[in-house]
């Protein structure tokens, strides 16, 4: 090849390169110059900043301290909120029956984490606590179911006694009220087998001397207004009568317990309670010639008969209503000499609702 | 308007992206929730977080939950827009109480106020309290910002930030009174966005 030829190829390519490189260059100017001023923007972000609402957390209802019975009953309520919980008060509900209730009602609303209510009247009650805040109501707390028990209460009572018979009646004054706790108390000063009234039951039933017995049913209304008890054989009886109300009527029966004893104060023997509330009834006979004044322990002195010289005796009845389950006895005061022969019985029934 | 695909257009060219991008700011939180501050100048910057479920924890008619942030803006060139948006918003975001959040829009309770300084910028009426319901939706972009005077603590012109103008903004979150129920255990979530551009 020609130098000549080879020279011009060589000046030719280089201005081919010269024009494209003119052009390249030109085509990356205008785009450095529009991307910089046309486009340009910038920015900075706080990112995913989250606010959150606090909650209200369950409260924690503790076991309920129900008091006293009846209208007057109280119960003791106290419960605790989780840990940091912004709740500043509580809202205490109560439903008219066992948990869970068909609805509550609002109690109140106490800036406190207990309070002490008074529902009014004997039953069963669930409760259950709310947290609050303004508008803000937490779910309930656990739900916890109270009994208040009614107040037994002496109702009427009556009394009767027969020498060397083998049967004897009373009467109460009015007639009981269905579904009340009638009470028979019959002691008999010879040893003698007392038999039980069609209709009754038996708490307990001890022959001997003296003999005694405690019988009891749920009335039936005017129908059981006149008991009569029959023995096994002629002795000296005394029948005592009594009515309660607020009595379980159905298995109102707890516990019994019994002594005896010659001289000394009558003692009514001993029960253990398996209920907070419950009526005791004492019943005690002697054939000595002291006679009862009253009962140790809070019992009530309901009835006392008593004879002295050939035809010496001494029955009584005393009640007392206990709150607490325990032990409880009660111990005879006497007067006018020595009881003799003495046998107590305690029996203890449960206050209702059944 | 250009976004953040243009900046990742400008991160191949670090030549371009250095020699021109005079448009940076700082963004410094009060409080760093999480994250941390963009205490150097940048321009697409994610910077801390400040505002968080266990910070606000919030409750009815309770005083407001604060934090602050200081943007200064270090660009060479004066802005023709700055200002503020809200992105990746949500009313009721994932962390609510399945259980509890019952409300459709929790966010439509939780009152919100920006300050620039001592300024309510936010609401615009500059008193009180909008909602951050109000703000994210209203603010939701480049197009859509809640424009921003320059200055010392907006003392200049809307838009007008010159190099080293610096504004405390105040965030103020609270949630209403009336929130009931459905409103526990919600949580909203949003970007806070600070945009400028020539």
């Amino acid at each position: 090849m020609p130098l000549g030829a080879n020279t011009s190829s060589v000046k030719r390519l280089l201005g081919l390169l010269a024009v494209l490189t003119a052009l390249l260059l030109t085509v990356a100017l205008s785009h450095a110059v529009g991307f910089t001023y046309a486009s340009f923007n910038s920015g900075s972000g706080n990112r995913t900043n989250v606010v959150g609402n606090d909650s209200l957390g369950a409260p924690t209802l503790a076991v309920p301290t129900p008091s006293g019975a009846g209208a007057s009953a109280t119960v003791a309520l106290s419960w605790t909120l989780p840990s940091g919980d912004p709740a500043n008060q509580s809202v205490i509900l109560r439903g008219a029956s066992a948990c869970p209730p068909g609805s509550f009602s609002t109690v109140t609303t106490v800036g406190t984490t207990s309070y002490t209510d008074t529902p009014g009247a004997a039953g069963y009650y669930c409760y259950e606590i709310e947290g609050k805040l303004g508008n803000w109501t937490s779910q309930a707390s656990n739900q916890r179911t109270v009994t208040v028990y009614e107040l037994p209460v002496l109702i009427q009572k009556a009394h009767r006694e027969a020498t060397a018979a083998t049967s004897v009646s009373a009467t109460f004054s009015a007639d009981p009220v269905a579904n009340h706790l009638l009470v028979a108390i019959v002691g008999g000063m010879g040893s003698t087998v007392i038999n039980l009234p069609s209709g009754w039951s038996s708490a307990i039933n001890e022959s001997g001397t003296p003999s005694q017995a405690i019988f009891y049913k749920i009335s039936a209304g005017s129908a059981d207004k006149s008991v009569t008890v029959t023995t096994g054989t002629a002795t000296a009886l005394d029948l005592r009568l009594l009515e309660y109300s607020g009595i379980k009527t159905v298995s109102p029966l707890d516990q019994t317990g019994s002594a005896t004893g010659y001289d000394g104060a009558p003692s009514s023997g001993s029960v253990t309670t398996a209920q907070s509330v419950e009526l005791l009834v004492v019943g005690s006979t002697s054939d000595g010639n002291a006679y009862t004044t009253g009962w140790s322990n809070s019992f009530t002195l309901e009835l006392d008969t008593h004879g002295h010289g050939n035809n010496k005796y001494d029955c009584s009845a005393a009640d007392n209503i206990v709150y607490a389950t325990g032990t409880y006895s009660s111990n005879a005061t006497v007067a006018g000499g020595q009881p003799g022969n003495w046998r107590g019985q305690i029996a203890s029934f449960k206050a209702g609702p059944n | 308007m250009r976004t953040l695909a243009t900046f990742n257009a400008q991160t191949t060219n670090p030549s371009n992206v250095f020699g021109d991008s005079t448009l940076t700011m700082t963004n410094v939180a009060g409080t760093v929730v999480s994250g941390s501050n963009c205490t150097s100048e940048t321009y697409n910057g994610t910077c801390a977080t400040v505002f968080s479920s266990s910070s606000t924890d919030l409750i009815p008619g309770a005083a407001d939950k604060s934090n602050t942030i200081t943007i200064t803006y270090t660009g060479r060139i004066t802005t023709g827009t700055f200002g503020l948006y809200a992105a990746n918003y949500s009313s009721k975001a994932s962390g609510s109480s399945p259980t509890l959040c019952t409300a459709t829009d929790p966010a439509s309770k939780i009152n919100l106020q920006v300050k620039q300084g001592s300024t309510i910028v936010y609401p615009t009426s500059g008193s009180g309290y909008g909602t951050l319901a109000g703000f994210a939706t209203t603010y939701t972009g480049t197009g859509s910002l809640l424009h921003l005077k320059g200055g010392t603590n907006g003392s200049g012109s809307t838009d007008v930030w010159a190099t080293n103008n610096s504004s405390v903004f105040t965030i103020n979150v609270n949630l209403d009174s009336t929130a009931d129920n459905p409103y526990q255990g919600c949580q909203s979530q949003a970007d806070l966005v600070w945009y400028a551009s020539q």
